[in-house]
């Protein structure tokens, strides 16, 4: 008797134990590459030579340095422009791509949850449909298309593709928050005097706030971080967003490292406050729906 | 405060008919209750009332003005919802001052409505608490609360107690029957309680398959169901069906079950044709049976299967052939399983029902 609960408590060690080394594991593996970029962007100099090593394999700074962030503001060593017009530029087309995206989801999301109409599985499938291919494959389509609008070098040839091309995932996000309100709410509401709109910014908005949270984060960071669609469609440098600029300090015969991994870790600050304010709602948006409460 | 009347009203979702040919006239300031089992229509009814469904065909009026194109919002009327339906994000004090804001009030009124509606209700406490901090029974007050803030001209109810606990529901059921009452408002009750019903409505209407059964006081439908399906819904236990055939005999009236036969009341004989008899079912409830522990002229004698004690009452269980039968008797009544009581059916009050129509001939 006692010998087999000895068995199961070792088992049972066993097991927690081997459950962490995996976490632990995993979370060095991720961890690893930025604690490069760090050590890069605190060590004088532009180049990868090999800082001290603990360990022989966890870099720090041999000599830290705020060299390449306090040098940030200026630069603008290859292309023409300068930080603040990249800052600038990204803020825009971000923060427009967020709100637009929210502002097609929220309606979109509503009407596949609450009304019923002629051509809603077509219409929802076809919400779907981009998001099986790889979006690499629009870009040129989409060059096409916006050069013959003459939106190629404008703000609007990212924000149009941004703030649409989160939507498949996000209008499924929203649907599945909307359909976890029981409609005795709407209904509720109804009676007591609320009008549709009323009933939506009244009662449902605030309830689905965890999953439009999610949503705009989604659209955030398919804007903020994106390199390839940017490329293509921003010419002018004074256009550039930070990840063009980033991309810029690649040069084919020389890289500048220190910069490179100080303006990265400038970059990251925003996301990481983003998912810093919205960690609480993350998780409950993206199982919201799964689960009725 | 008005009248309420449905007239010819139907529902078909999908081809399905929910609801058939309804006519109904709830007076001003009357307590009505829609009982049916679940699926007869007595919800889609109501939410044609609210206006959250569209009729198919007939016609609503709330104080004699015709609803066919009236909104939720411009009906005057308040709804208890099963669920309650609380905005989970407001406080109680926001979920009672939605209405009002709603329909723009002023502030000093919202807050002198809600206060007095908290104290009514004995919830002047939990203002300040979201639903999800609140008990069952404290929701249920709230969602009542919602209801009578801004005093409408009539309150729909759709089983707003099935989800509290048995002790619990029969004291709301009191203070709610005593809170319409003061307030005075014409109420449509959906409930599938048939004890629910009896306690609360001035009148029930009680629906199977779409179609409104019977319309009555309590006692009255209670006691003069017009059909088997009425007979067997209200009452507990439920009313005990004889299948048989009644025949005349000796200037009164026996009903034979084949096996064994009983007089009945001198009242049944009139259902008969002169000389003849007539199949169909007899129907007596558990109080209208006299129990005995000894034969008597007219009495069956029948085989204890089991019985209920209640309290000051028992429910007792018995067989004979092919027919179950259930009598009350005092609590004191001694019986022993698989021992042998004598009934009495030849009650003035039992019914006898057609055995095609399944109406109520007698």
């Amino acid at each position: 008797m006692s010998g087999s609960r000895t068995m199961k408590s070792v088992t049972k060690v066993a097991g927690t134990f081997l459950k962490h080394a995996f976490l632990i594991i995993m979370s060095i593996i991720s961890i690893y590459p930025v604690l490069w970029v760090i050590t890069l962007a605190l060590s004088p100099g532009e180049s990868l030579v090999a800082p001290h090593l603990i360990l022989g394999f966890i870099p720090v700074p041999a000599a830290p340095t705020l060299e390449h962030f306090e040098a940030i503001p200026q630069l603008h060593l290859l292309a023409g422009a300068t930080f603040p017009v990249w800052a600038r530029n990204s803020i825009i087309i971000t923060t427009s791509s967020v709100l637009l995206s929210v502002a097609f989801t929220l309606p979109a999301g509503y009407a596949f949850s609450r009304r019923r109409f002629r051509g809603q599985q077509v219409s929802m499938f076809s919400f779907l449909l981009p998001s099986m291919f790889p979006g690499v494959i629009t870009i040129i389509p989409q060059f096409l298309l916006f050069s013959n609008l003459g939106l190629v070098n404008t703000y609007l040839g990212c924000i149009i593709p941004y703030s649409v091309g989160s939507l498949s995932l996000s209008v499924f996000i929203m649907k599945g928050a909307f359909d976890s309100i029981p409609r005795d709410l709407d209904e509720a509401a109804s009676i007591d005097g609320a009008g549709e709109m009323r009933t939506f910014y009244r009662i449902l908005l605030p309830l689905t706030l965890p999953s439009i949270a999610t949503v705009a984060l989604w659209a955030f960071m398919g804007s903020w971080l994106d390199w390839a669609l940017a490329n293509v469609m921003l010419k002018d440098n004074t256009l550039w967003t930070l990840p063009l600029a980033l991309y810029d300090f690649i040069q084919p015969n020389y890289t500048y490292y220190g910069s490179f991994a100080a303006l990265s870790i400038i970059m990251s600050i925003p996301v990481f406050i983003v998912f810093m304010i919205f960690q609480r709602y993350l998780v409950t948006g993206l199982t919201a729906g799964s689960v009725k409460g | 405060m008005a009248d309420v009347r449905l007239q010819n009203v139907s529902k078909v979702f999908k081809g399905a008919p929910a609801v058939k040919e309804v006519t109904l006239d709830i007076h001003d300031g009357e307590f009505l209750v829609l009982l049916g089992p679940s699926g007869c229509g007595k919800t889609t009814t109501l939410r044609m009332v609210a206006g959250l469904e569209k009729p198919t065909s007939g016609s609503v009026y709330i104080g004699n003005a015709l609803m066919d194109e009236v909104l939720p919002k411009d009906r005057d009327i308040a709804m208890v919802f099963q669920s309650y339906a609380l905005y989970p994000h407001m406080t109680v004090h926001d979920n009672l001052a939605f209405p009002l804001k709603m329909r723009k009030y002023p502030k000093q009124q919202i807050e002198e409505q809600v206060n007095r509606t908290a104290d009514i209700l004995e919830i002047s406490g939990l203002l300040q608490r979201r639903p999800k901090e609140l008990s069952g029974g404290q929701r249920q007050r709230v969602a009542l609360g919602r209801a009578i803030v801004r005093n409408p001209k009539v309150f729909l109810m759709d089983e707003p107690l099935s989800n509290l606990d048995a002790k619990l529901r029969v004291q709301t059921r009191v203070e709610l029957k005593n809170l319409q009452k003061r307030l005075g408002t014409t109420t449509i009750y959906v409930t599938h309680d048939q004890a629910e019903a009896m306690t609360l409505a001035d009148r029930v209407a009680l629906m199977k398959n779409g179609v409104v059964q019977q319309v009555g006081r309590p006692t009255e439908v209670y006691s003069h169901p017009v059909n088997k399906f009425v007979a067997g819904f209200l009452g507990s236990p439920t009313m005990n069906f004889i299948d048989g055939t009644m025949r005349s005999s000796d200037g009164g009236a026996v009903f034979d079950c084949g096996d064994f036969n009983f007089p009945v009341h001198l009242n049944m004989v009139k259902v008969l044709p002169a000389g003849g008899s007539r199949k169909g079912t007899y129907g007596i409830r558990a109080e209208d049976i006299g129990v005995e522990n000894t034969e008597r002229v007219g009495s069956v004698e029948t085989s204890v299967f089991g019985s209920e004690l209640m309290g000051s009452e028992q429910f007792v269980h018995v067989k004979k052939g092919k027919m179950d039968v259930v009598a009350r008797a005092p609590m004191d009544f001694q019986t022993t399983i698989g021992g042998s009581v004598w009934l009495n059916f030849t009650s003035p009050n039992a019914h006898f029902f057609d055995s095609e129509t399944e109406q109520a001939l007698a």
